[in-house]
């Protein structure tokens, strides 16, 4: 019995050996159809970019569909191996392991954030920077999404409660107490664009007292997560009332149908920062990676993820059907000042949040 | 005539082990207590000073303590009834029951928990029908929810410890109080819980250690009821966590709060050392009139209730998702979703992971029982005592540990399956190298030195002679080992990638990508690999003999 027990036991890890060796066969070609548009001309060529190329990235599944689709056309024979996470965890992870192997980080970083990512990226001016609406001062960040927040609302959540929502100040409401999410700033990009959106609207002066004692009062209101697909899935699901998120993909979402969610835009205002995408210090596909980057920076690109949904940073891309800019009220933000203080307001915002909970 | 003690096999086969836990063990601990103590090149208990100062960091402790300790009893309220039912009556159906109770806690509680917030969640199946029903105000979030996902998990650990302890029970001893005039409940308490008390402490710990640093299940339905794994997490990979300061601080109190817990246990365990040899095993009897009826009930409404989220989720994989959102109708679209995202890739790491680990801690294993039983000398004690170390780590401590010590050149294996194997086998050998021991003690040390005296050598001896013996006990052992390997998440999760995903893993990362049918499939394919490996065991191994 002990023998059949040891063949066993090798016949499984032999199986397992195959199943790992094989899987890397399986890649993510969501879309490998000969290309049915001209080839754009500023793209590399075929045979330059190959191999494999990792992408830490913030975007979610729809946009991640959209981006491969498009990159399986023009770069058939580079595969590309997605890592999918919060900035803060991706961060970490770049950091914390030197054989994470990423190429590029997509998503996440806004013009405010400064210098806090550069130990982990590499400058890189993209060809297409020109036909850009937003540009990096320092070279590392290249644009290819103009971020605006809203709220997400379950109208039936909403309904039951006898609630109606239309900015910062109805979040208050007592009724909603429990029935709010937000995603933390120090994990979340999403979470700290909403932090600076909440400040700019809600005080009389950017990261003032008054902005800060409307935050301690919506704190006593909320859960918060990590991860800011939580804040529109929840939401839809009805497990919560509002959630505190940014546009582009829960109006995506609600676009391809089906959703139970809506989307409401804060009467107070709100703010619109590019954020973008960067090249990882020491990336092992560096061909890859610019071809990646010029990819997010193209018309091309940005014209597709604005049919699904999204607000563009290059000049020539046509706008989605979101509502237009001047409509929403937009605040001004000093990204100097923010950069210079990021860890300071997170902190704020972690003493606080520990201070009410 | 020896003057000096030669480096004979057994010498230097503790050596090895002592150099094994020194690298992979005592260097990650001592660079984690580095960690927290020293910032910025100095010297400070600040972190500690700060962890202390607010109590949203300190009442941490306190929740996954309550918690804890609550399903801790309730697991045994649920448990020690169960088993009694099951090894002293012919219930109909026991062994499907058995193999269910085993299979419901074969799957990573967080999944549970996933499933349990589809049911019972804000929106959930359940609770919509309820309050339809017009019962409304039970939410699987915080604190109750947690406890009862937990609960359903994890009883069915002492279920299996218990069944060992009544097994070994001498019906004599029963018979006995029952002619001194103690009968039914009260001899259940007075005699039956006495002589198996040992056993009781031992799963009540066990089970308090699985809750205290479970990650999955209170990251989940947490809100508002936040843990102690679950800070440490947050504190790792939250941005201001650059440098793994406070979380290692934090994970140096978790380590010194297990340890007095540990301490108590041992403390409580060893007011009841006594030996039992079951010469007259207990008969088992055919229930009766009302109480069959109750005992079936009880039996398979736990069942049924701890096996609902596993079926559920296996039938929501099947359900058209379009990634968040769940649309009427069926389709296979998650499984090939999945297979997209690295399901091949996740299934064959698990299986390596799981056997490998699994032959490191049974070679281990078997190596440290046999030091400690035969040869018990200063070396062999120290092996032990390091060796149970871990048992006091929570996952995530261990994992963080591993990641401050081996991402930095000359050792720089994280983010290779290598690191994630030496975790589990950290995490998992002192439950092995406990019943190795067990099994160890039982074997009289005379059949060796027969052996010996007829010329075989010492190591010829072990592995012709004893490790036979021992194999039975420690084969049984291995089933719910490698269970507990593949459900394994809180050390995995800091220290995975891509490249090293497991199937808990992707479920996980699915789970918190918002692409819920490809975590069901993930779930149901975890759900497949147990019960593959569940029945090809069964084969081998008697139904009774299962054991920790």
């Amino acid at each position: 019995m002990k023998r059949v027990l040891m063949m066993f036991l090798v016949l499984a890890m032999a199986c397992g050996c195959i199943f790992a060796n094989g899987a890397k066969e399986t890649t993510t070609t969501t879309a490998p159809a000969a290309a049915t548009a001209a080839r754009p001309s500023w793209a590399k060529g075929v045979d330059e970019v190959t191999g494999t190329l990792t992408v830490y990235t913030t975007m979610e599944e729809t946009q991640q569909d959209i981006l491969l689709g498009l990159w399986n056309q023009i770069y058939p024979k580079c595969k590309v191996e997605i890592v999918a996470d919060s900035v803060g965890t991706l961060a970490t992870k770049i950091r914390s392991d030197a054989t994470s192997g990423a190429d590029v980080v997509i998503g996440g970083m806004f013009a405010a954030d400064g210098t806090k990512y550069h130990d982990i990226l590499q400058p890189y001016t993209s060809t297409l920077d020109k036909e850009q609406g937003f540009h990096d001062p320092s070279g590392y960040y290249t644009f290819y999404d103009v971020q605006v927040m809203c709220l997400v609302v379950n109208p039936n959540v909403l309904k039951d409660l006898g609630v109606t929502v239309a900015g910062y100040a109805d979040l208050l409401n007592p009724k909603l107490k429990g029935k709010i999410i937000i995603a933390d700033p120090s994990a979340s990009s999403s979470g700290y664009r909403q932090l600076q959106t909440v400040l700019a609207t809600m005080g009389d002066k950017f990261d003032d007292q008054k902005g800060w004692d409307y935050i301690k009062k919506l704190m006593a209101n909320c859960y918060s997560t990590n991860s800011s697909k939580d804040v529109y899935n929840l939401v839809n699901e009805g497990e919560y009332a509002v959630g505190l998120s940014y546009e582009s993909t829960p109006a995506g979402i609600i676009r391809l149908g089906g959703a139970t969610m809506q989307i409401v835009y804060m009467k107070e205002g709100n703010t619109a920062m590019p954020g973008g995408a960067a090249i990882a210090k020491g990336a092992p596909n560096l061909t890859a990676a610019q071809a990646m980057i010029d990819l997010l920076a193209s018309s091309d690109f940005q014209n597709k993820r604005a049919e699904l949904s999204g607000r563009g940073s290059n000049k020539n891309c046509k706008s989605s059907d979101l509502p237009a800019s001047d409509t929403l009220g937009l605040v001004d933000l000093d990204y100097n000042y923010l950069s210079a203080n990021k860890d300071k307001m997170l902190d704020h915002w972690n003493s606080l949040w520990a201070e009410v909970k | 005539m020896q003057a000096r003690k030669k480096l004979d096999f057994w010498n230097s086969c503790a050596l090895i082990i002592l150099l094994l836990f020194g690298i992979f063990l005592v260097y990650p601990m001592f660079g984690l207590l580095k960690e927290s103590v020293y910032v910025n090149g100095s010297f400070s208990m600040d972190a500690f000073s700060r962890f202390f100062h607010k109590s949203y960091y300190y009442s941490t402790i306190f929740n996954s303590f309550k918690i804890a300790f609550s399903v801790m009893v309730f697991s045994l309220l649920l448990g020690i009834p169960f088993s009694y039912f099951y090894t002293f009556y012919d219930l109909k159906g026991r062994k499907i029951l058995f193999v269910l109770c085993l299979l419901s806690t074969m799957s990573a509680p967080f999944i549970g928990a996933y499933a349990w917030v589809l049911l019972l969640g804000n929106n959930g199946l359940l609770t919509n029908i309820l309050k339809a029903m017009g019962i409304s105000g039970i939410s699987i979030y915080g604190f109750g929810g947690i406890v009862f996902v937990q609960t359903l998990k994890l009883f069915p650990l002492v279920v299996i410890y218990m069944n060992g302890a009544f097994r070994d029970i001498d019906s004599s001893l029963m018979e006995a109080a029952e002619s001194m005039g103690c009968k039914g409940i009260q001899r259940f308490f007075r005699v039956l819980m006495t002589l198996t008390m040992p056993t009781i402490l031992a799963a009540a710990l066990l089970v308090f250690m699985r809750s205290f640093a479970d990650f999955g299940t209170p990251l989940l339905i947490g809100r508002g009821c936040m843990t102690f794994p679950v800070l440490i997490y947050n504190e790792y990979l939250g941005e201001n966590g650059a440098d793994y300061h406070f979380a290692a601080a934090i994970s140096v109190i978790a380590v010194l709060v297990t340890g007095i817990i540990f301490l108590i246990q041992k403390l409580a365990t060893s007011k009841f050392k006594f030996t039992m040899s079951a010469m007259h095993p207990i008969q088992i009897k055919k229930p009766a009139g009302a109480t069959s009826v109750l005992m079936h009930f009880f039996c398979y409404l736990v069942i049924a209730i701890s096996m609902l989220p596993q079926v559920y989720i296996i039938y929501m994989s099947f359900r058209k998702y379009n990634n968040s959102i769940l649309l009427p109708g069926y389709s296979m679209v998650n499984y090939e979703k999945a297979l997209q995202k690295n399901l091949f890739r996740a299934t064959g790491n698990t299986l390596v992971i799981s056997f490998v680990t699994l032959a490191i801690i049974v070679v281990l294993a078997v190596f440290i029982a046999y030091l400690v039983v035969r040869k018990g000398n200063f070396i062999s004690h120290l092996i032990d005592t390091i060796s149970m170390m871990p048992y006091i780590m929570p996952g995530a401590v261990v994992g963080i540990a591993l990641v401050i010590a081996f991402s930095k050149k000359p050792f720089c294996i994280a983010g290779t399956l290598l690191i994630m194997i030496i975790a589990l086998a950290i995490r998992r050998l002192p439950f092995t190298s406990r019943s190795a021991t067990a099994t160890m003690m039982k074997i009289s040390p005379s059949i060796e030195e027969a052996a010996i005296s007829l010329g075989a050598s010492k190591l010829a001896a072990f592995s012709k002679i004893t490790v036979p013996m021992m194999s039975s006990g420690v084969i049984s052992g291995a089933v719910l080992s490698w269970v507990s390997i593949i459900t394994e998440m809180s050390s995995g999760v800091i220290l995975y990638n891509n490249k090293t995903i497991t199937l808990t893993l992707g479920t996980y990362v699915a789970i918190n990508n918002g692409v819920y049918g490809v975590a069901a499939a993930f779930a149901s394919v975890t759900t497949l690999l147990t019960v593959i490996c569940l029945v090809i065991y069964l084969k081998f191994t008697k139904l009774e003999d299962v054991q920790m």
